[in-house]
């Protein structure tokens, strides 16, 4: 299994810098340029997450996202040492709400956000969420080949 | 945030100087699109040929911004890239806003 770390500081400035590169791991992984796309958008929504809410939006914490993959599966790691994420996020996250299938569309009912989770949801294969000790560790994997 | 400004019939297009329509860039998106909003016009055509990538903060500004518009004016949107049509399709807000391929194809929809 080949494997790299991303490490940056916890500002929502270095979040592009992280997504430029999960995209270009996942295109060399075998994704094509649609799910590509697809995975760096949820791996933003993750480490946003993290700094937003784990860290509280605070600076000179750390964000580490860890990329491996093999020939049937890309795996992301993403570690952070903030606050634990609610018990019904985590089940948003991992379950789902079809939320977005079930949205209202009428212009003076749609939400501006809370779409973040659901959008991971909806872009990976398989979710992880694990508090260890006192780090978060979200694991995502997105199957080569598969959605 | 950078916009350009022009007018093509009677709509005001405001193209994108952006790559990147992310969370730390979101709220100044936003506030730049109100004030167009705010200083009296109508039909706005947003032209995204220059954005590359949106995410759900990105997305929740476009949405704010439409809200301000309200039933008094359109904003429309043009020049989407594909990364950008796929957060909008995942979204389903492709349902939401009016799509076009090029700016005067958008100004023409709203003349």
């Amino acid at each position: 299994m080949k494997c790299l770390t991303l490490e940056i500081e916890s500002q929502l400035s270095n979040v592009s810098l992280m997504g430029v590169a999960i995209n270009a791991a996942s295109a060399y992984a075998g994704l094509d340029k649609e799910k590509a796309s697809q995975v760096e958008l949820s791996l933003v929504e993750a480490v946003t997450n993290s700094i937003r809410h784990a860290y509280h939006g605070e600076p000179d914490h750390r964000v580490i996202v860890t990329i491996s993959f093999n020939k049937n599966c890309l795996q992301f790691d993403v570690y952070d040492t903030g606050t634990p994420m609610h018990e019904e996020q985590v089940d948003l996250l991992i379950r789902g709400r079809g939320c977005i299938e079930s949205e209202n569309l009428d212009l003076t009912s749609i939400a501006e956000g809370g779409r973040g989770l659901e959008i991971i949801h909806k872009t990976m294969d398989e979710i992880v969420y694990k508090r260890e000790g006192d780090r978060n560790h979200l694991q995502l994997t997105r199957y080569l080949g598969a959605k | 945030m950078q916009f350009e400004e022009s007018t093509i019939k009677n709509a005001l297009v405001v193209r994108v100087r952006e790559s990147r329509i992310v969370a730390d860039v979101a709220p100044q998106f936003k506030e730049g699109l109100i004030a167009y909003i705010r200083g009296g016009n109508k039909n706005i055509v947003l032209d995204l040929s220059e954005v590359t990538f949106i995410d759900s903060s990105g997305l929740g500004a476009l949405i704010g911004s439409l809200k301000a518009v309200g039933t008094d004016g359109e904003l429309v949107l043009c020049g989407a890239r594909d990364a950008v049509v796929s957060m909008l399709k995942l979204t389903r807000m492709d349902k939401v806003f009016h799509i076009f391929g090029t700016p005067e194809e958008a100004a023409s929809s709203l003349s």
